[in-house]
């Protein structure tokens, strides 16, 4: 026995030490590219893992492989196994060992934990989910904007909610993910590092469209970040007039289920819309004015076109202002004349 | 053909039939337009559901009790039936029972198993191709939630089968309830396969408000999963009396076989929790139907004016992850029993620490029931319950790891061979092992707010579940095959089986985790080529083929051995357990006498017998 | 005539059948109250610290029928125990009515389908509403199996059925009769007492 035990045990240790420091050492293929700082902390965690993975299942599989080939039995041996029943001080040493593991790893996950969820933050940005599209808001700034534009080096916190049902904010590269939720409001925090483009993906089925449910995502330098700020408060100011107030709205809550250039999406297309004929979906047939669209925006139920679902959401009362919504109206009745 | 007309199964679908339409006539007739409204819908699926237990004769026993008629339990086909009708109708026995279970599980498994090809093929490469979103979204729900079906049928089969033969006992505690317990699951799935037709797209879970908001599909989805829960639910009292109430003179708890711990540390999962899934899709239903916002936030205006807080989504995560995660526990703990049980046998040596393995099972299932929380972690909880949960989450990686450790000690110095059976343990060993241990990632809370709803979580509990119930399930069938059957499998189709299946299962697991790993999201129907996850995608796609395609190959062992296979022994593994000691098939009431333990179930090698048949009258009655 | 025992089950004899049957039962309960706790958890979650004004006289009454109705129950498993059929038929009866009387009330009055103008509390009325409704709901449904299985064997009892020595069905009813009045107790000061009325208006 103690042969087979100091065999067994080379062979695992080596098996062991080889397979955890290739993964500890090719962490890096594991994982796409990174782009915050908590992300830093996330990975270095997730490398521990990778390593203990590897490792433990190098023990248990090494054993028993090990065993399957040392206690085959031969051809005409009929005699039982050992009479082995237990062993007390073996079956202490392996509730206590992974105990302690898994005890360090909660701890270094509550270490961890602690640190992504520090309160301190240098920008606020309000992310507004909805059936499928995204809105991001920076109150401090009075800024509303389809597009995430965060900069580097700076601790930004997200406050998250959802007109609908749950989404998740997630950009891959931030790695930190957090669901925004109706009826409150969640936090998440990410420094940015590393400028580029990339996406937030929406992480929790919220219904037909969630797996294009996209928005674009800048990180830039401090200096662009302010030049774009600068940039997007000017463009609102001239955007005083409510057509393209109405525009901007349009963009951000819309779009994702209406173009307006003929072609349908998720719902029909919103070019040419005022005093057009549209079919129902119980066959009759309305002519579009500006009381049948605003009904279509406040109460989408109420008329089905036909041939499409009724899945457009009935939220938007409250999502828009009445100056908004005057807007989109006006907007709506103009385009594509 | 007039035989197949009078059994149970048939004039239990007519009968459900008959309770849906006269569903949707009433509610017509009370002025519902439309019968796929939530209303009508539900009282459609409810009426059908009672019909089905009416006319299949499940509740007849029971009826007949009112009336003061206390018939004999029902023992096989009535006179004039060929001998399969009873396979087919009620029969209280419990080997029918499990093989009914066995065989449903089954059909299950295959029907989610050929759903995932189709959206399978759908992801091999970006793109939407061939399936509409919301369609895509109904299928991986439905292969879901028939997944779990089948795994709860699975371990019911098992349970059913085994646990009363396994403590000498001629039937469970509760023949009828028994089978009750299955015959409801059966409208409970032509419930949710009508959810297929009619489209929900929230996945297995459920979530509102999306739940609330979703196509009509939802209806029969919650109220088929809750029909089903409760044959778990009865299934559990019934196996917990058994192996508290039934066991054999001389079985105390320390001599029962392993698996019976393991279906007792099951059943108070099933017991307890189940409820709680149940409660949370009668409330989401109740939602839907009644306008009662439990989960929703949204508020009337007289329901402002009376100053009532809103409904909350998290409360409904709450409530289904407290049955889901446990749950998951009810999946593996008898396919770790199978584990325990098979190996003493194959290896010819005592399991290693009985009595560690079989407290093991306890603790898992007791730490189960404070870790839901895991599930929730980017959901907007609060930061004490999600750093809470994730202590208690990584403790349950303790008693799981000390059953491994014993099987190793088991599997040391022993005489081992490898019929189909035991690589199937080995190849459960293996498979579980990796699961369990893509586990504690997620359960440290900081790297699961990025793993969260990934593939790798779905690789993660792919693995666990094919580790801890697909190869356990596949091993006890070929293992007990000649004693339910009385003939043997073909092991040379067997083996092919296993080695085509383990090397595509690990393709389709582990390229599961890296897509995940690399960004893939889950429950997406088209995925953004920039993640570089095509290659990992198609190769998962292939590799799902071929399991199924294996699965093929088992199916058609198990039927064509059925009929050809070479007439089995007594006990072909020499095992020591009770079942092993009388002839193949089981005969009708088990056991020729009262079955005595006198010593250690898995002492190979010892001079003494596990059990003995006594003689004379019942000695067991104290 | 059919006595109890020989339905129960094949080969057991009728002591240890009773012990399984109560294994079962037992368990069954168990279960139960994991469900009945659940819907106590969704009140405290979605209610926290306030409370609907609801009539509190009715939710006197209702409590205190339900309690006296167990009363009624355990006479009348006593009094099969003692082979006193009349009396045992007389206290199931007025466990009924009792029961029934609770089951008017809820549906009647606390849910307005007796009220002329229609309940003062609406399901739709937030989770106020639905927690109300909820739980007295499935509370209901439970007294309503309740009353019809104490109608059984009541029904049983007056055809000739059970004995002092074997009354396995009167005591799982009434077992489960007791059950549901503990789950009122716990049910009651949650709707009716715990927490601060919310004022009405805004
Ligand atoms: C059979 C089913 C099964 C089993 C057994 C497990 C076991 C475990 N699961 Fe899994 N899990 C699922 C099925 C299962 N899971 C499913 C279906 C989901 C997704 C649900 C959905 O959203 O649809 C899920 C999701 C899931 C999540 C949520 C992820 C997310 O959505 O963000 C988490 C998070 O903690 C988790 C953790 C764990 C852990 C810690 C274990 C542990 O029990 C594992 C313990 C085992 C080991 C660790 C290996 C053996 C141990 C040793 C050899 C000892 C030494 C080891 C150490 C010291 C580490 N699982
Ligand atoms: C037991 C559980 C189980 C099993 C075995 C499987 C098996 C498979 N699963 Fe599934 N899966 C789940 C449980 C399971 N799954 C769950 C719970 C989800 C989550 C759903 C959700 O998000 O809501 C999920 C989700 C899920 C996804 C994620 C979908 C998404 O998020 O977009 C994917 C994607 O690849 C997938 C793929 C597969 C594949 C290819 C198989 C293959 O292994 C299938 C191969 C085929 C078979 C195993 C069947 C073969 C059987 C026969 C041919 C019958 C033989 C008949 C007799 C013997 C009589 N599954
Ligand atoms: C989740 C998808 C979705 C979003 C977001 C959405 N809609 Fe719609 N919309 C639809 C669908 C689907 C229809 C067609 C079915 C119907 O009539 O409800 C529709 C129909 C309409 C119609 C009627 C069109 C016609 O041809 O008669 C109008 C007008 C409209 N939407 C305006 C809007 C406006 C304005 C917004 C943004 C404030 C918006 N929609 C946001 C999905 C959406
Ligand atoms: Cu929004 Cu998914
Ligand atoms: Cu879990």
């Amino acid at each position: 026995m103690r042969k087979h035990f100091l065999r067994a045990g080379a062979l695992v240790v080596s098996l062991a030490a080889l397979l955890g420091w290739l993964a500890y050492t090719r962490f890096d293929f594991f994982v796409p590219r990174l782009a915050s700082e908590e992300g830093v902390v996330v990975d270095r965690l997730l490398r521990v893992h990778f390593f203990l993975i590897a490792a433990i299942f190098a023990l248990v599989v090494g054993f028993a492989v090990y065993s399957v080939w040392a206690f085959r039995r031969r051809a005409d041996d009929d005699t039982p196994g050992a009479a082995i029943h237990g062993h007390g001080g073996l079956e202490f040493l392996w509730t206590v060992i992974p105990l302690g593991i898994v005890l360090s790893l909660s701890a270094m996950g509550v270490r961890d934990f602690l640190f992504l969820r520090r309160t301190d933050a240098d920008l606020t940005v309000q992310v507004q989910a909805q059936q499928f599209s995204w809105g991001f808001v920076y109150p401090e700034y009075d800024i509303r904007s389809p597009e995430l534009v965060v900069p580097t080096g700076q601790r930004v916190k997200f406050e998250l909610t959802s007109l609908d049902v749950i989404h998740s904010f997630w950009v891959v590269e931030f790695r930190i993910k957090e669901d925004a939720v109706p009826g409150m409001t969640t936090y998440a925090y990410v420094t940015p590092r590393t400028e580029g483009e990339y996406r937030v993906r929406c992480a929790e089925l919220c219904g037909s469209g969630h797996a294009n449910m996209y928005a674009p995502v800048r990180v830039v330098s401090p200096e662009a970040f302010d030049a774009w700020v600068a940039e997007q408060q000017a463009a609102q100011q001239q955007a005083a007039s409510p057509v393209a107030r109405g525009e901007q709205i349009f963009q951000q809550y819309c779009a994702a289920c209406h173009t307006l250039d003929g072609s349908p999406k998720v719902g029909p297309s919103l070019n040419g819309l005022a005093g057009r004929t549209t079919t129902l979906d119980d066959g009759t047939t309305v002519t579009v004015d500006e009381a049948y669209i605003r009904e279509s925006i406040l109460d989408p139920q109420a008329k089905i076109v036909a041939g499409y679902p009724p899945v457009m959401p009935a939220t938007f009362g409250q999502a828009l202002s009445e100056d908004d919504l005057d807007a989109l109206v006006q907007f709506l009745l103009q385009a594509g004349e | 053909m007039r035989h197949v007309l009078t059994t149970g199964l048939v004039r239990g679908l007519v009968g459900q039939a008959v309770g849906f339409a006269l569903g949707v006539y009433t509610a017509r007739a009370w002025g519902a337009t439309d019968w796929r409204a939530d209303g009508p819908l539900a009282w459609a699926a409810v009426l059908s559901v009672l019909g089905f237990m009416l006319a299949s004769g499940m509740v007849s026993d029971w009826l007949g009790w009112l009336a003061g008629n206390f018939a004999p339990p029902r023992h096989g086909a009535p006179p004039g039936k060929p001998r399969w009708w009873r396979y087919w109708s009620v029969d209280y026995d419990h080997k029918v029972i499990g093989i009914q279970y066995g065989v449903t599980a089954l059909v299950l498994v295959g029907l989610a198993g050929s759903v995932a090809l189709i959206f399978r093929s759908e992801l091999s490469k970006p793109g939407i191709d061939f399936l509409e979103p919301a369609v895509f979204n109904t299928l991986i729900g439905w292969h879901g939630i028939v997944m779990i079906a089948g795994i709860l049928t699975g371990v019911a089969a098992m349970a059913n089968y085994l646990v009363p033969l396994m403590v000498g006992a001629r039937d469970m505690a509760f023949p009828r309830l028994n089978a009750f317990a299955y015959w409801i699951n059966v409208p409970g799935v032509v419930l949710v396969v009508l959810a297929l037709f009619l489209r929900w797209e929230t996945g297995w879970t459920g979530y509102p408000p999306l739940g609330v908001q979703t196509m009509p599909g939802a209806i029969p989805f919650y109220l088929g999963v809750f029909v089903i829960g409760f044959s778990s639910i009865l299934g559990a009292v019934n196996i917990l009396a058994t192996a508290f109430g039934m066991r054999a003179q001389g079985m105390t708890l320390f001599r029962m076989p392993i698996f019976v711990w393991s279906m007792v540390a099951t059943s108070i999962i099933a017991l307890t929790a189940t409820q709680l899934i149940g409660l949370s899709f009668v409330l989401v239903v109740l939602e839907r139907v009644f306008g009662m916002t439990f989960f929703s936030p949204t508020l009337t205006e007289s329901a402002q004016a009376l100053g009532s807080p809103p409904g909350q989504p998290l409360l409904f995560q709450h409530l289904f992850w407290f049955y889901s995660h446990p749950a998951v526990y009810v999946f593996i703990l008898p396919g770790l029993g199978i584990i325990s049980e098979l190996l003493p046998v194959f290896a010819r040596k005592p399991l290693f620490g009985y009595k560690w393995v079989a407290m093991a099972s306890l603790a898992i299932a007791l730490v189960g029931f404070l870790v839901w929380g895991h599930h929730m972690f980017t959901s907007g909880m609060s930061d004490i319950m999600r750093v809470t949960m994730m202590w208690t989450t990584l403790l349950v990686a303790v008693p799981t790891g000390v059953k491994f450790f014993n099987w190793l000690g088991t599997m040391w110095g022993g005489k081992l061979t490898f019929p189909t059976p035991m690589l199937f343990v080995l190849g459960a060993l293996s498979i579980f092992l990796i699961g369990g241990l893509s586990g504690p990632p997620n359960g440290t809370v900081s790297t699961d707010l990025f793993l969260h709803d990934t593939y790798w979580i779905v690789g993660h509990f792919h693995a666990t579940m094919f580790g801890g119930f697909v190869y356990p399930y596949i091993a006890a069938i070929y293992y007990w095959y000649p004693k339910v059957t009385g003939r043997m499998y073909n092991e040379t189709l067997g083996k092919i089986h296993f080695w085509l299946m383990t090397p595509a299962f690990w393709t389709m697991s582990l390229g599961q985790m890296l897509a995940g790993l690399w960004g893939m999201r889950r429950r997406i129907v088209d995925y953004d080529p920039a993640l570089g996850v095509a290659g990992l995608q198609t190769a998962v796609t292939i590799a799902a083929h071929v399991i199924f395609l294996s699965m093929l190959i088992f199916a058609f062992n198990l039927v064509w051995s059925a009929f050809r296979g070479k007439v089995a022994a007594a006990n072909p593994w020499r095992s020591r357990s009770p079942e092993f000691q009388v002839p193949s098939p089981v005969p009708d009431e088990n056991y020729p006498a009262p079955v005595v333990v006198v010593s250690e179930p898995y002492e190979y090698g010892g001079p003494e017998p596990y059990v003995v048949f006594a003689h004379g009258p019942a000695a067991a009655d104290d | 005539m059919a006595v109890l025992h020989s339905v129960h089950e094949h080969d057991l004899p009728y002591a240890r059948r009773e012990r399984v049957n109560r294994w079962g039962l037992w368990l069954f309960l168990i279960s139960e109250s994991f469900m009945f706790a659940g819907l106590l958890a969704a009140r405290f979650y979605l209610w926290g610290g306030t409370r609907p004004p609801l009539d509190q006289t009715l939710g006197l009454l209702l409590t205190s029928i339900l309690l006296v109705s167990s009363f009624f129950m355990n006479r009348a498993e006593v009094a099969i125990a003692h082979d006193d059929r009349p009396e045992f038929l007389r206290s199931a009866m007025l466990t009924v009515v009792l029961g029934t009387a609770f089951l008017v009330g809820v549906v009647g009055w606390e849910w307005g389908l007796f009220l002329p103008d229609g309940p003062h509390l609406r399901p739709t009325d937030g989770a106020f509403g639905a927690v109300v409704y909820g739980l007295t709901g499935f509370h209901a449904f439970h007294v309503l199996t309740g009353v019809l299985a104490i109608l059984a064997v009541w029904h049983l009892g007056r055809r000739g059925h059970f004995s002092a020595r074997q009354h396995w069905g009167v005591e799982a009813v009434a077992v489960y009769w007791h059950f549901v009045d503990l789950v009122w107790v716990f049910f009651y000061p949650a709707l009716y007492l715990i927490g601060q009325v919310v004022a009405a208006g805004h």
